[in-house]
Order: structure tokens, then sequence, then C-alpha cells
């Protein structure tokens, strides 16, 4: 009786929009080797500049604490750590002209040691990096970046012209292709490993780190290119590119697990808008689909100790982590009620993933091997607990023509009274090949 | 033997004597870049000196440099005015002629301002600094102001800075990314300072507009209901009270054309002894078709004198005097033509004659009946003429061109054949500059836009000068028909377009090259097609309804009709013009617009095609080249489609200008050679 007379109920608020700018977000996990730290892109909007912030921050898996390495990094994108954990390599805007600070900036690859010191830029490419690989030794990347316009000097002169083909009607100018380089991580001049063709997805040194796994666009602007994407494995000194054996009209994206064994994504000959992941030997042959008893479109992959892989997939009105074994055994990984976004996997098998629970905007959990259920490691978007939110659950229904469908309905904070009802808004996901959870 | 060597210096004294007998060259591209563009001439009030914009290519900029220069009415003491400003445009003599008002950018790409210069020596004074510029003006008739047009301000700029910028879309065009702005009228001093609002409001004075400030105390201007571009199909004149500073309409109903005469005070007692007023009026209701002069008569604007009753031909200039001499400008045949009208007398309107040379309408006159004028030839670029009162012998008074008498020029006249409209038609046929009769020449169409408009003779813009004489020069014959639409034959020529939007024109070129086949004089293996713009949409209607073509260039080329009427900037209003009123947004209307869109017949097309416009082109949305590029390609039709990295209609850089010509020349050099 005296604490009902003390504390007076709280009304708890309802979400504004304004609210929602509190929202901060997350991306690109990253767990060290050892499984002790994570690295995230945490971030946040600047409402008066409409721009938005990403700061890199290290997370610690034991005691939850957060530092934070970079602040404000224009153009934060792909991080990585180094095969030892000692150093933390990412692509974020630097200058062009290293002799001229006040050079044209694009993305470009920086190296961050670990045991203190600056951030060292290590390339200077004229049309900026678009994704590195470390070399399993440490001492090497692989990066692609698009190559300038081969007319630069007549388009600088207003001669701009350019044929169309597939492009967007938006397009100003004629795609370039994008090669392969490597370049030492103490700096130096980058060296081309490819070209006649252009990188159209992702790549990765093989476990010897004399060849690289890539995704190969023969023509970067023939008809519907990003549909027909072959795997090429390059021998670095010569320059060879073969192709490996196609499960279907397009496969990218090779993943090399620490036994060299090759992960990569192909489109389903069946149904060419769903992703099947094939696991194939350190040479690249011999693929075969670990995907077919899981059928559903595969995500990110990542390997598991063991040779196993963990995929996000979207699962109902879920996205879901799954384990998929080399023989394409599947089993859910526990996540209670937290959507996955994207995961990562340290050495001993510890998984830590930003994901989405129905109450709770984007944190960074962490799953070790022996855990039953994640831990959440960060607090970024504990603020919502303050509202009073809606209530989704998922609803079926059958389809004119006897399928099953589903979608996720929320309800009014509160809920309705009974006897009343509440005006309904369909809100309809696009792509079409996506979900709502 | 010692015949032969008395004989050998005089045979090289010869040679150096008779050296300027060497053949002259044919034009190339570069040559073309030294093209000098005159335009805007304006006789002085005591009619003794023309002021003009002339306007050069300064290739390595890639720009054209323009600058103002005076010239006395007999030609001589020609001097530059103004050094180094950008973007000088529309000179403008004070009443007294003591100071000359003009449009020059402060800064290359800023906006243009309003600026003064006194005649008695001294720099320009910049008088406006309207964030959005000025876009017309006027001078008070005591010469002590000037009204001008300039676009509002966003009302919710802060908003705005903070990046709060959505835009609500009507009748936007597709690459809309800001609320448009209403124009509205401002005056301020001759000597600058503050500046006065004039008018206010969600309606918008005609952007780019002319008004008239009259002796008393009158502006008239031309109102349309909005900011938005294509509503200006509804415009009308308005006249300020700066008295009551309150604006009324006048009461002439739609009256299009943005410019329209100063009036002029007569002595006398009939309504014609006041001021009257001189105004384009579109015959059809809509300001895309023809448009005829009316005149309004005294204080109450009584209806008077209208062109229709005798010239029949679309009015684009028109000026008056003091005498009563109304002058028009309008298309005739394959020439452009100046017509004189005597106000109250009772004589018909006279066509004037010049022999070899015609009018451009761009020019001024005085109240006397002087008249300067860009005057156009066959065999040069435009030059600026002077024609005294009561003369009918033009004088040059300038020379800007002279250089291309250096080269062999393409003979061009007038070519006519049957349509199956009962009527001939008319086109201009330029012959290969090497021609040789007997032989055979391969033949290009050059297509005219709009569709409302005529190709000339003359050589003068990008169809008369630069592409028909690089392809002539080249061997070719290029005929430029002037199809059903075009308005050079009078009003029931020209709106037999209506209805009859793409295939009624197309009926016409295919007649056309039917009849330059017959003469023998072309090869019938190697005939190509190509228009810009309303060139475009004739170029794929034809080559998706005959398969004769060897090869098609088609630019900025209208291929949907249902597009043209969402995205374009003249969206809806255009293309209903054409259709009769039919909106696209019905069954019926899908269905017409559908039967009239080359995009339908593409599936027909064998032709080797070169697809060409820029990629932010607000009039033909360029999703309309990608639509066809996809049709041809998708079947495995030889296509090439080039795109050009510019906002507008057409590239108006120098260089973008002459790439556009060299992928079209170089096409049909591919292709028919």
């Amino acid at each position: 009786m005296l604490l009902a007379v003390a504390a007076p109920p709280v009304v708890m608020q309802t979400l504004k929009l304004s609210d929602l700018r509190k929202t901060v977000n997350l991306a690109s996990p990253q767990i060290t080797p050892d499984g002790r730290s994570v690295a995230l892109i945490v971030r946040r909007n600047d409402y008066d500049k409409d721009r938005t912030m990403a700061d890199l921050v290290l997370i610690n898996v034991r005691t939850h604490s957060a530092r934070t390495l970079l602040h404000d990094a224009t153009g934060l994108g792909q991080i990585a750590w180094s095969p030892d954990g000692s150093q933390l390599a990412y692509i974020a805007q630097g200058v062009v002209d290293p002799d001229d600070p006040a050079s044209e900036h694009t993305p470009q690859i920086f190296i961050l040691p670990m045991n203190g010191g600056e951030p060292v830029q290590i390339t200077h490419e004229k049309m900026g990096v678009d994704g590195f690989d470390w070399r399993p030794n440490g001492r090497e990347f692989a990066y692609s970046a698009h190559i300038e316009a081969p007319a630069a000097k007549a388009i600088k002169a207003h001669e701009d012209a350019f044929d169309v083909t597939d492009d967007a009607w938006t397009d100003q100018a004629a795609p370039t292709p994008a090669y392969l380089y490597r370049i030492a991580t103490s700096g130096g001049n980058a060296q081309r490993i490819s070209g006649g063709w252009s990188v159209g997805g992702g790549f990765t040194y093989a476990l010897d780190g004399r060849s690289i796994f890539a995704t190969r666009i023969t023509d970067h602007r023939a008809p519907n290119r990003y549909l027909s994407r072959q795997l090429v494995r390059i021998n670095i000194r010569t320059g060879r590119a073969t192709p490996l054996p196609q499960l279907s009209s397009t496969q990218s994206d090779p993943l090399r697990a620490i036994s060299g064994q090759i992960a990569f994504a192909f489109a389903n000959p069946h149904a060419t808008m769903q992703t099947e992941i094939a696991l194939a030997d350190a040479r690249g042959m011999n693929p075969r689909s670990v995907t077919t008893r899981l059928d559903r479109n595969a995500g990110d992959a990542s390997f598991l100790p063991g040779g196993s892989l963990l995929l996000t997939a979207n699962d109902a009105t879920r996205r879901r982590l799954f384990r998929v074994t080399p023989s394409g055994a599947v089993s859910v990984v526990p996540l209670g009620a937290i959507n996955a976004s994207a995961a990562t996997v340290s050495r001993n098998g510890t998984i830590a993933f930003t994901g989405v629970a129905p109450d709770r905007p984007p944190e960074l959990y962490l799953l070790t091997p022996t855990a039953r259920s994640p831990v959440r490691l960060t607090n970024y978007n504990g603020w919502i607990a303050r509202y009073r939110l809606g209530v989704t659950r998922a609803v079926t229904w059958r389809t004119f023509d006897g399928m099953t469908a589903d979608g996720v309905l929320t309800s009014p904070p509160g809920g309705v009274k009974k006897g009343t009802r509440a005006p309904l808004v369909l809100y309809i996901h696009g792509v079409p090949v996506a979900r709502t959870s | 033997m010692l015949r032969a060597l008395h004989i050998l210096p005089l045979v090289f004294l010869g040679a150096i004597a008779v050296a300027p007998a060497a053949t002259p060259r044919v034009l190339t591209f570069e040559d073309l870049r030294r093209v000098v563009t005159l335009r805007a001439p304006r006789i002085s009030p005591d009619g003794k000196q023309i002021v003009y914009v002339r306007s050069r290519v300064d290739w390595k900029a890639d720009r054209n440099r323009s600058e103002l220069l005076l010239v006395s009415v007999d030609g001589t003491g020609g001097r530059t005015l103004t050094h180094d400003r950008s973007g000088v445009d529309n000179p403008q003599w004070s009443p007294d002629g003591t100071r000359l008002a003009f449009l020059a950018s402060p800064e290359m790409g800023k906006p243009a301002q309003l600026y003064v210069m006194p005649m008695n020596g001294g720099d320009a004074v910049q008088i406006t600094t309207n964030k959005a510029g000025v876009q017309n003006y006027a001078w008070r008739p005591d010469g002590n102001a000037l009204a001008y047009v300039s676009d509002d301000d966003p009302a919710n700029q802060n908003a705005l800075d903070k990046h709060l910028d959505a835009v609500t879309i009507t009748d936007n065009d597709y690459l809309t990314r800001e609320q448009p702005q209403s124009a509205h009228l401002w005056s301020v001093d001759a000597a600058g300072g503050a500046a006065n609002r004039l008018t206010s409001g969600t309606w918008s004075v005609v952007k780019g507009s002319a008004p008239v400030w009259t002796p008393d105390g009158s502006i008239y201007y031309q109102r349309q209901p909005d900011a938005i571009f294509a509503h200006f199909v509804s415009e009308t004149t308005y006249r300020y009270d700066a008295s009551a500073r309150t604006s009324s309409d006048v009461g002439l109903g739609v009256d299009s054309e943005p410019k329209f005469c100063h009036t002029r005070i007569y002595g006398g007692t009939s309504p014609w002894n006041g001021a009257y007023l001189l105004t384009t009026k579109p015959r059809h209701g809509s300001p895309y078709l023809q448009n005829d002069l009316a005149s309004y008569g005294g204080r109450d604007l009584v209806k008077g004198w209208n062109s229709a009753s005798e010239i029949d031909r679309n009015v684009h200039w028109y000026g008056c005097t003091k005498l009563g001499l109304d002058f028009l400008v309008s298309n005739d045949g394959v020439r452009s033509a100046l017509w004189v009208h005597e106000l109250g007398v009772g004589q018909p309107t006279k066509k004037m004659d010049f022999g070899a040379l015609d009018v451009a309408p761009d020019a001024t006159v005085t109240d006397d009946g002087a008249i300067s004028f860009v005057g156009l030839r066959r065999d040069r670029p435009g030059e600026i003429y002077y024609l005294p009162p009561n003369s009918t012998t033009p004088v040059q008074i300038t020379n800007e061109n002279a250089w291309i008498s250096d080269f062999t020029i393409a003979k061009s006249g007038s070519f006519e054949w049957q349509t199956d409209m009962g009527t001939k038609a008319d086109g201009v046929l330029t012959y290969p500059v090497h021609y040789v009769a007997g032989h055979k020449y391969p033949l290009v169409l050059d297509i005219h836009g709009g569709p409302i408009s005529t190709s000339t003779w003359d050589m003068t813009g990008l169809e008369g000068l630069s592409l028909v004489q690089i392809l002539a020069a080249h061997d070719y014959f290029v005929f430029r028909p002037n199809y059903r639409g075009s308005d050079n034959l009078g009003d029931a020529f020209l709106q037999a377009i209506v209805g009859d939007v793409t295939s009624g024109p197309g009926r016409d070129n295919l007649a056309a090259v039917a009849a330059l086949r017959a003469t023998g004089m072309i090869d019938e293996s190697r005939i190509g097609v190509s228009g810009w713009s309303g060139g475009g949409l004739q170029t794929s209607w034809l080559i998706g309804h005959a398969n004769f073509w060897r090869a098609t260039v088609m630019g900025a080329a209208v291929t949907d009709w249902y597009q043209e009427a969402v995205l374009s900037d003249i969206n809806e209003s255009f293309p209903q013009t054409l259709f009769n009123g039919m909106s696209p947004f019905s069954p019926a209307g899908r269905a017409a617009y559908a039967a009239e869109s080359p995009i339908t017949f593409a599936t027909n097309v064998k032709t080797p095609t070169l697809i060409l416009s820029d990629t932010r082109d607000q009039r033909v949305p360029v999703s309309q080249a990608y639509a066809f590029y996809h049709a041809l390609r998708d079947r495995g039709a030889t296509v090439t489609f080039t795109a050009f990295p510019r906002y507008g209609h057409f590239p108006t850089d120098p260089v973008g200008r002459e790439i556009v010509l060299r992928a079209w020349a170089g096409w049909f050099e591919r292709w028919l050679k």
C-alpha cells in the first residue's frame, strides 16, 4: 500500500517519428580470431547536418565494454581482422595522391595496428577500392578497384558520350571494369593481377596464398551481366584465370575455410531467384550443393570449426541462423526471439551477430559454442524500453491457389479493446524476393 | 630544248599568279567551330547605331563566349562594348538612347542579372541582385527605372536548409528536383538600389516573358496559373496598374508568345489613334498550333486586324512603327519571310522580296520603320542587316563569317512532292558538294522536330549548317522534308497533323522519298533517315514501316506518346493537343496513343540504328530511348545507343554539340559508304 502511494503508475509513451532519430544502427561485426573482441560499425544520424556518422567500435566480449577506435570515419565500409588478429584493416575515404592531402578522396584500405598507433593508408586508388582480402600469411592484400575510364582525358574535355547497353537510365557515364590488385600490407606499389574481364563479386585467397578465387564477369557491360557470373581461380604469378566447374548460370562470392575448403553462392538452377551454397575442395573443384535440404534463400555464410557453414536465411517471418553440415544436414541456431542480421565466427566457433528483436532495434549478441541462447553485448538502443510498442505476431493464410503464405501483424500499443475495431494499414515489402520479419 | 628553257620561268610565274584557283576545301567539323553567331540586333532610338550580341565558340573552355558590339547603321565604326562577361544577352536601349541595359551573369554559372551601361563612357553597373536572377525586363518610358521578371525564393528555405525537401508533383517533368517557384514582377531604379516587388501570388509570370511598360504607368505581362512549366499554354495578358498596385486580366483570353509589341500613341479620334497592342493569338486555342498576329486598339483594347485574314502563316516575330506599319516574320515554303501590313489603310499584307536574302525572326524595328535583322543566306551563316525606312534594299553591316567563302558550299533548293491530302508539300534538298549530273548518290533524310516548325534553305542552325553541310561534303544528298504539321504552308497543312500525329507525317515522308527516288539521282541501296526530337519520332516510325532504309539515326526521339504524356515538361498539354484533346488515360486514348507510337512497331525494325539522347532530357525523357533500344537489341537488331551526359533537349556546349553531330554523321559514313 505504501509502495503504491509512493510510486504512481508510469504512463509509457508511444513512439513518434522524432523518437526514432535515437536509433543506433550496427553493421559489419567482425570477431577476432581468438574470439575475445568484436569490431563493428556503429552508425548514428545527425539530423542537424542530415548525415550519418560512423564509428568503428571494439566490444570486449567478456566485460561488454566498448571502445571507440575511429570517430566519425567517413566512408567506413568493409572491416577485417588480420589472420593473427593483431591488426584491423578497413575501407574508408582516403587521399588518392599520397603527397597531396587536399587531393581527391575515394575509398581506400587502411590498417589500424591493435598495439597502438594511428591508422595507415595502404592504397591510393583513383577510383577507390571496392573490397579486399587478407592473404593468409597476413603480409598482403588482394583488392578490387574499378579502373578509370579509358578516355578520361577526352571526358575531361567534355567529349563524354557513352554507349548505353543495360545501364540504368540515371547513368551519366559508362561503367568501367573492376580489376584485382595485390599490395603489401606495408604499402608500396600495387600490382595488377587480373584484367580483360571485370570482378563482379567477392574473392578470396586460396590457403596457400598463391592463387585467388574470384567472381568474374566476362563482359562488364554485357546483357544481364549479374545473372551470368563465373568463379575463376587466378594464379597470382602468371595471372592465368582458370574457370571452376559451373553448377548453374551464375555463381559468386567464394569463401575460404581454415582447412582451405571453398564455399560459394550459386543460383538455384531450377529457381534462379533463390541462392544456394556449394562446398568445393581447396582447389575449388568437386563442388556440391549443401543447401538442398535447407531450401531457403541463403544469405551471408561463414565457416564454423569442423567445416560446417553458418548461414543467414529468411524462414517464414523470421531471419534465422542455420548450421549446415558438409553433408547438408540443417539445424537452427537458437536465437530466441532475435532475428539475425549479420554474423561472424571465431576460430573456436563463438558466433557474434547483430540482431533485431521484436521490441528492440539492433544490438550485438554473442553465442558461445556451448550456450543455449545468445547474450546481448551492447545497449545502444536500450532507450526504446521506455516506450509502449505495438505487438507483432505472425499470421498465416491460404492463398487463392492453395499455397500457405504468412505475414507480420502489428497491433496498436496496448492492443485493441474487445468489441472495438482498429483501422488496418497494409505495408507491403518490395523487391519482391524479400520478406518482412 | 632552248624553247623549253625559256618557257619554264613563265610557267612558274603563271602558276604563282593563278594560285588562288586551287580547289576550295569542303567544310569539316573543325572548320565549323569558327562560325560566329549573331543575334538580338537593336537599333538605337536615334536610329544611327545598332547593338547586337556576338557569340563565338571557345572550344578549349567548351563554352560560347558572347559579347555586345556596337556598329553604325552604315556598317562602320564597329566596336566591342563588353569584355570578359559571361552570358551576355538581350540588350535594350534606354528610351533616350543614353544607356544600354543587358543581361549577364556576374560569374560563370550564376543566374543572369541586369546591367546598365552609360553610352557616354563608363563601366556597366549591375543593378539587380536577385538570388534567382533576371529572366527578362523592360525600361520604364521615362528611362529612370526598369521592370524585370525573377523567380521567387522558396518560401520554405529554412526547411530546405535542413534537407526537408520533399516535392509535391503535379504536372512537373520527371527530372524535377525541387518545387518550381513562381516568377513575379519587380522594379528597380536604373541607377540600381533596392528592388521593389510589384506582384506576388501562387500564379506566375510566364518564365522568360518580356514585360511592357507603357507611358500611362501600366505594365503588361503574361500570366499563367502557377509555376509549372507545362501550364504556359494557358498564358494570358495582364495589366499591372502601378498606382493601384493591382493586376487585372485585360480580357484577351489565351494569347501566346511571351512577347508583344510596345504600344504607340497617335493623334486623331478613332480607337486606332490611341495606343494599340499586338499579340499573337493561337487560332485553335493552343499556342502549340498556328499563332496569328492580332491587334487591339485603344485603352479598351478593341479587337482589330488579325493576320489570319491575309497571310495564313504562323507568326514568329513582329514589330510595329509609329507610322502604322506592322512587320511580321514567318516561315513560307522553304524560306523565312518578312511581311509588312499597313494599319487601317485596307491594303493587303505584302511579302518583302530581298532576292536571295531571308529574314530571321530576330529583328528590331524603329518608330520610323527602319529594321535591323539577322539575315539568312544559303551560302553563309547569318549576318546583321539594316533596312532603312521606306527602302527595299537591306545593307549588310557585319561580315563576321566571311571566312566561309574559302570553302565549297553545298547547294540547296526546294523540292516538292504530292501528299495523300491532295496538296503538295516541300522540303530542302541539298546536293552533294561534288555532284555530277547523271550520277547517283546516297540520300540522307534529316527530319525537323517540333513538329510545328520548318526546315528552311538558309545556312543556319544545326540542320542547315553543321550536319547538312558535313553530309553534303561527303557527297550525300540531304533532304529535309516539311511534312504535314510544318508551319510553312498555312493553317490547313499545319492542322492536318492533329489527330494524325505520327502516321500522317510518316506517309508524307515516305511519299517524299518515293518522289526523290523517281528523280533517278538517288542510289536506292543507300538511303538513310535521321532526325532529332519530333524528327526522331518520325525516324523511329519510318524504320518500323519500311525496310529500304540502310541506316538510321534517331535523336531524342519520341518513341512512346504515353511516356511523353506523363514524364515530359510539356506533359499532357502537348500530346493532348496533337491527339485532338484525347487523354491517354482511357482505354480508347491508350489505344490511340499506342497506335501513333513508334515503339509499337519496333518489332518490324531491321535497319541498323543509332539512338542518341541527352541523359537528362526534360522534353523527351531518355526513358523512351532506353525502351526503343531494348526493343531492338533484345530482338538481335543492329543498334547502338549513345548517351550524352547533359541536361536538356540537345547539348548547348560546343563540344557536346559537335560530338552529337560527329556520331550522327559517323553512323552514315559507316553504313552508307
